[in-house]
């Protein structure tokens, strides 16, 4: 099982990505290699938000992920404590 | 609509405390090229942009600095969160005014800008200067005296009018 300092860094890595490809396609929305890269980035972000989410809590609220029973939004460390 | 993601951007790791590099970051998290009013710059800039690909690239750009921000308020965060009331009061405004400089109180005099009086009864120079008569006589009218300014970090040292009010101080060779 990964940790979830691993995790989170696997996630961060994968969102720079799509924002650096996100701002590009801004400017370039019709290059097809930059548009599958950035589906591609993001299919993976999905499913290692999706099994951090399982494991630890939440990452986002108001309706865009399901929580555990009870609420886990609200589990400490905040991001400013624990530095990830 | 904004959402919030509950991670940081980038991590911060911070172990030891230093108020002095707080205060430097502070000019990025509330001075006049801070990341807030970068976001809020792209974000306000958008709406007058003239296609969708420049109206979405504020949008995203604008979104992003706000994870700057929280970077720059997480360093600050645990650079102080460590620190006493008493370290934080002594290196803001309380008693010297801003920038301090040079401050970091190696001598152990712990001097204090108390101002100075002049002839008339008047008194001046409040957090910004502090004025210390020495033993030294400079005539008939005049004393001498040392001096710090909250913008010099050398210690002066100048003659006035006996009738001038500085502060006095008990010191000793060790």
């Amino acid at each position: 099982m990964k940790d979830r300092k691993k995790l989170l860094d696997e996630i961060r890595q994968l969102e720079f990505a799509t924002v650096d490809l996100n701002l590009y396609l801004d400017n370039f929305p019709d290059n097809k290699k930059a548009l599958s890269d950035y589906n591609m980035f993001t299919n993976q972000l999905m499913c290692l938000k999706s099994e951090y989410e399982d494991k630890f809590g939440i990452l986002t609220n108001f309706g865009y992920s399901e929580s555990q029973f009870p609420w886990t939004w609200i589990n400490e460390p905040w991001p400013w404590e624990s530095g990830e | 609509m904004w959402i919030y993601e509950k991670k940081l951007q980038y991590p911060v790791k911070i172990k030891t405390k230093d108020i002095q590099m707080a205060k430097y970051l502070s000019a990025q998290y509330g001075g006049p090229d801070e990341e807030l009013s970068a976001a809020v710059r792209y974000l306000n800039q958008r709406y007058t942009m003239p296609s969708g690909s420049t109206k979405g690239l504020l949008t995203d750009i604008g979104t992003e600095e706000l994870a700057h921000v929280e970077i720059i308020a997480t360093m600050i965060y645990q650079l102080l969160k460590d620190d006493t009331i008493d370290e934080l009061k002594e290196a803001g405004l309380d008693h010297w005014q801003s920038p301090n400089t040079g401050a970091n109180n190696e001598s152990g005099f712990t001097a204090l800008p108390g101002g100075y009086r002049v002839s008339n009864g008047y008194f001046y120079g409040l957090g910004y200067d502090g004025g210390w008569w020495s033993a030294t006589d400079g005539g008939a009218d005049e004393a001498w005296y040392r001096s710090l300014g909250e913008s010099k970090s050398d210690v002066g040292r100048f003659g006035n009018y006996k009738s001038f009010g500085f502060s006095v101080r008990c010191v000793r060779n060790n």
